[in-house]
């Protein structure tokens, strides 16, 4: 496979991928701040909305997931720092531990689903459990679409596609820390508080 | 994530009629695919609004009602839309509630909205700047692409068990929860074009910032450029809001959840199955936080089409250049920060209302500031009265007319009471129809000799013009006076509330302003496909104008540009002094330098 | 952007020292979660937590430290839209109806204006009854 090429230099200095990596960010903040918007209005607002008590979260699990994702994050910007480094066979290592952060992430997220709709919190069931199905079940699908792209960057990175520009590997990282970011504000706000 | 770079690939031809023509990713392809693809969901919507007028010019059977002596259009309405939508040949008002909805979300987000961004943008922003095409051109086909399924689905509605969205183009819930399943791919349809549109300004606003030629400094960018840039932003900041808001009411809908469903809710006799303790206005609210910015997605491309035309046909710089750009950038800004003037009757605590009273009114001042500027470019030039500079100096005061009526809505007083009347609807219809849509068939005008490399047809362009700006002004004006007689909107028998009697009359005359407005367009659509091949052939630069578009050939082959341009000057040079000509070419290089 | 060995080792010791800060900065949160304080100080400490971890991961996982001001001020902009979504709605749905709420319990506790509200709900009704 040949290499692609050098990013062209831009009026801005930054490349189109990262531009529009960024861009795309931006909406995605729109798009989970104004779920998140929601959420916190009709929490405060609602005189209906009934917060399981802490027990019945599975705080201990979505620690457990917090860390495979900061993890994940760390491997990933690791795998960037070996593609500078041209060292192929740490890039797929560390390329392949992010996935398998992905997987566990869900692998644990399917366990704490069942888990939950098992006793009683579903998403018909209240407002929160509206709330909590929505709001991890769009980051759930975030995190899917992550493990793919992933899996691509792998693929093509492995194969000598990046000899001259890393930009994608850059760009799947942004995406991947922003999966983990959106995940670090979801995590208090519906397990601790 | 297409990384693919205009500069890498691409500059080879392409081979066959589908790849050069249907799956194209030349930025100027996907353009005329939007441009036509929009117009013919304008006509779509514009044929529901002709079936709504035809209603309520006429709306109610009446006491010498005979079944058996129906007129031939009763008959032929009665047949073709059957007897459950139209018996006898009247609306019945589920029918009428669905036209409404899909006319306002055809016409805003598969007509409007693509023209002017999709459709012009496409094509002329990167020429404006002297790219050679697109920062993601395959980015580019997929947001086309994603743009028209989302269309069809939409369109399908209609086939749904209990008819398409009725809702109206605002979706308010709880009755949008509890509607029919047509809401559900209205909601489907919505998700699908705002992914669609995500796709574009993420493109646009890459392309605006990263693309631009040698010397195309920020300072030099023409109006439409920024224009564009910042209805880029809007969409991209603005649409997400809709699309979580989106999800919530699918949910809602589909998996019984209760986002905006209050408790202990009764629809139709008896307790709707939810849990409850939502909140109806909160869909509101994330609706509109999309649903102002993009009234100005709607009319900012508009203004920039319009400084474009009237720069050229003046043959002088436009007034106020920086004072454009600055109060478009402002009106982007303070756009996000007045939706709740469209929710005054909702309830809300007065502070709250004063609020956003305080920002409306302060948003007309960057509006009016655009205006005073076109109007004072038009001072003391000498004007070329072609077709686009028609419709381009006819926006003028259309839009002034729409937004002058929008302060009575601006302010919660006077809101209270025109709220759900036909006022509100002449106002926008002022903003959007007389005023963005006269503005982008002005451009159809200005930019169709470089899309195709032929002019249309000047004296059908007049008859065109002149048989347009007239009925229009009779649709829609009227409506104005019968929403101050409190004439209430929504409603496909008016005539059963007393108090719209009065005004009922001036409904017939609206009908046939319109009949003859959609008469009206027959010469546009003839002169457009006529002169995509017979038109009369002209060069490179039919409109002696300066901006980039200009200086390469009509049309402009794959890659746009022979050499890349380099930009020596501002956007307006007309009629500098001591210049040979009256207009100087924004790549032309200085003669010392030449 | 192609860094040495040198460099790129100086960056993994960056990145797993932002690790272990991350580390300790969940389970601070968990720690403080299960300490239950009131409401209040509680809300704001998980709030503050988290925004640290994500001004953590923002800075130097995405390497928003090195970028220059276009994407940093666009972020901003966009945080402070969702901010302006948030602080604008709250009034109108959030603390109102929190505040009904309030004074739907302080009725309860005050005896004088349960009196009246049982006498206004009784005209209510009459008036009701009366149609």
């Amino acid at each position: 496979m040949t290499p692609l090429p050098e990013a062209a230099p831009t009026r801005t200095g930054i490349s189109h991928a990262k531009l529009g990596t960024w861009a795309f960010l931006a909406s995605e903040i729109m798009l989970f701040g104004g779920l998140i918007s929601a959420y916190v209005i009709l929490r405060s607002g609602s005189s209906h909305f009934y917060v399981p008590p802490r027990a019945m979260m599975g705080v201990p699990l979505a620690t457990l997931n917090t860390f495979i994702l900061i993890s994940s994050s760390v491997t990933m910007v690791l795998a960037l720092v070996a593609m500078h480094e041209d060292n192929l066979a740490k890039f797929k290592r560390f390329m392949l531990c992010t996935i398998g952060g992905g997987f566990g992430f869900l692998i644990v997220k399917s366990y704490e689903y069942q888990h939950k709709w098992h006793e009683g919190i579903t998403i018909s069931s209240n407002l929160f459990g509206s709330f909590y199905y929505t709001l991890t079940g769009l980051h759930v699908i975030h995190v899917i679409g992550g493990i793919v792209l992933m899996f691509v960057v792998l693929s093509q990175g492995s194969r000598g596609m990046y000899a001259k520009n890393s930009d994608r590997v850059e760009c799947a990282g942004l995406y991947w820390h922003f999966v983990d970011l959106v995940w670090v504000i979801l995590f208090p706000i519906l397990y601790l508080l | 994530m297409s990384n693919e770079h205009g500069h890498g690939d691409g500059h080879h031809e392409p081979q066959s009629f589908i790849w050069k023509y249907v799956f194209s990713v030349d930025h100027k392809v996907i353009g005329i695919q939007y441009m036509i693809t929009s117009f013919l969901f304008l006509l779509v919507g514009f044929t529901m609004m002709l079936l709504m007028r035809w209603q309520l010019a006429m709306p109610s059977p009446g006491d010498d009602f005979d079944p058996e002596k129906l007129g031939m259009m009763r008959t032929i309405l009665a047949s073709v839309f059957g007897e459950n939508n139209m018996p006898y040949g009247y609306m019945a008002p589920e029918f009428y509630n669905q036209l409404g909805a899909m006319h306002g979300t055809i016409m805003i987000f598969l007509g409007v909205v693509p023209l002017g961004v999709a459709a012009f943008g496409n094509y002329v922003l990167p020429l404006q700047i002297g790219a050679d095409d697109m920062a993601f051109p395959r980015l580019n086909m997929a947001s086309y692409w994603t743009f028209l399924v989302g269309g069809i689905v939409m369109l399908s509605s209609f086939l749904a068990p209990g008819g398409a969205a009725q809702s109206g183009w605002t979706s308010y819930a709880p009755l949008s929860v509890a509607a029919p399943p047509g809401q559900t791919i209205w909601l489907i349809a919505m998700v699908i074009i705002i992914a669609s549109s995500l796709l574009g300004s993420v493109n646009f606003i890459v392309t605006t910032l990263n693309m631009r030629a040698k010397g195309m400094t920020l300072g030099r960018m023409p109006v439409f450029v920024w224009a564009q840039l910042v209805t880029a932003v809007l969409l991209l900041l603005a649409f997400p809001v809709l699309q979580a808001g989106a999800m919530l009411q699918l949910l809602d809908r589909v998996a019984e959840t209760s986002f905006y469903i209050p408790k202990d809710m009764f629809y139709g006799g008896v307790a709707f199955p939810r849990a409850g303790g939502g909140s109806p206005i909160l869909w509101q609210h994330l609706f509109w936080f999309l649903a102002h910015p993009e009234v100005y997605v709607l009319l900012l491309p508009a203004m920039g089409i319009v400084s474009e035309i009237i720069a050229t046909n003046t043959r002088k710089p436009l007034f106020g250049y920086k004072e454009l750009v600055g109060s478009m950038i402002l009106i982007g800004a303070l756009s996000f920060v007045v939706w709740a003037h469209h929710m005054f009757v909702s309830g809300m605590r007065t502070s709250l209302a004063n609020l956003f009273v305080t920002t409306t009114m302060t948003i007309s001042v960057p509006s009016v500031a655009i205006l005073t500027c076109l109007l004072l470019s038009l001072r003391g030039g000498q004007i070329r009265f072609n077709t686009p500079m028609l419709f381009a100096v006819a926006f003028l005061p259309m839009f002034g007319i729409g937004g002058l009526t929008g302060l009575p809505l601006g302010f919660a007083p006077t809101d209270l009471y025109l709220h759900d009347t036909y006022y509100v609807i002449g106002h926008f219809h002022y903003v959007v129809a007389p005023g963005s849509l006269v503005a982008l068939i002005g451009a159809t005008y200005y930019w169709f000799p470089k899309m195709f490399g032929r002019r249309m047809n000047e004296s059908l362009g007049k008859l065109h013009f002149w048989a347009t700006i007239i009925p229009i002004n009779f649709v829609f004006f009227p409506m104005l006076i019968q929403g101050m007689w409190g004439m209430q909107r929504r409603l496909a028998d008016p005539t059963l509330q007393w108090h719209n009697l009065p005004v009922q009359g001036w409904s017939m005359m609206i009908g046939i302003a319109a009949a003859v407005l959609f008469l009206a367009q027959i010469p546009f659509f003839f002169n457009f496909f006529y002169s995509i091949w017979y038109g009369e052939e002209v060069g490179e630069n039919p409109w002696e104008a300066t901006t980039l578009e200009w200086a390469c050939p009509s049309p402009p082959p794959h890659g746009n540009f022979a050499a890349p341009p380099v930009v020596y000057r501002g956007p307006y040079e007309y009629s500098v002094p001591g210049h040979d000509s009256d207009y100087w070419p924004q790549d032309e290089a200085e003669p010392e330098a030449a | 952007m192609s860094e040495n060995g040198h460099d790129t080792q100086a960056a993994t010791r960056t990145y797993l020292t932002i690790f272990g800060a991350l580390g300790f900065l969940t389970i601070l949160t968990v720690g403080v979660a299960y300490m239950d304080l009131p409401s209040g100080p509680g809300v704001i400490i998980a709030l503050v937590i988290a925004l640290a971890k994500v001004f953590l991961i923002g800075s130097f996982f995405m390497h928003l430290k090195d970028e220059g001001r276009l994407i940093t001020v666009s972020l901003a902009v966009c945080l402070g839209l969702v901010m302006i979504l948030l602080v604008f709605v709250l009034p109108d749905l959030g603390i109102h109806e929190l505040e009904k709420v309030q004074a739907e319990e302080a009725l309860k506790k005050n005896p004088y204006a349960q009196m009246h509200e049982s006498a206004t709900a009784g005209h209510g009704a009459a008036a009701e009854g009366g149609h």
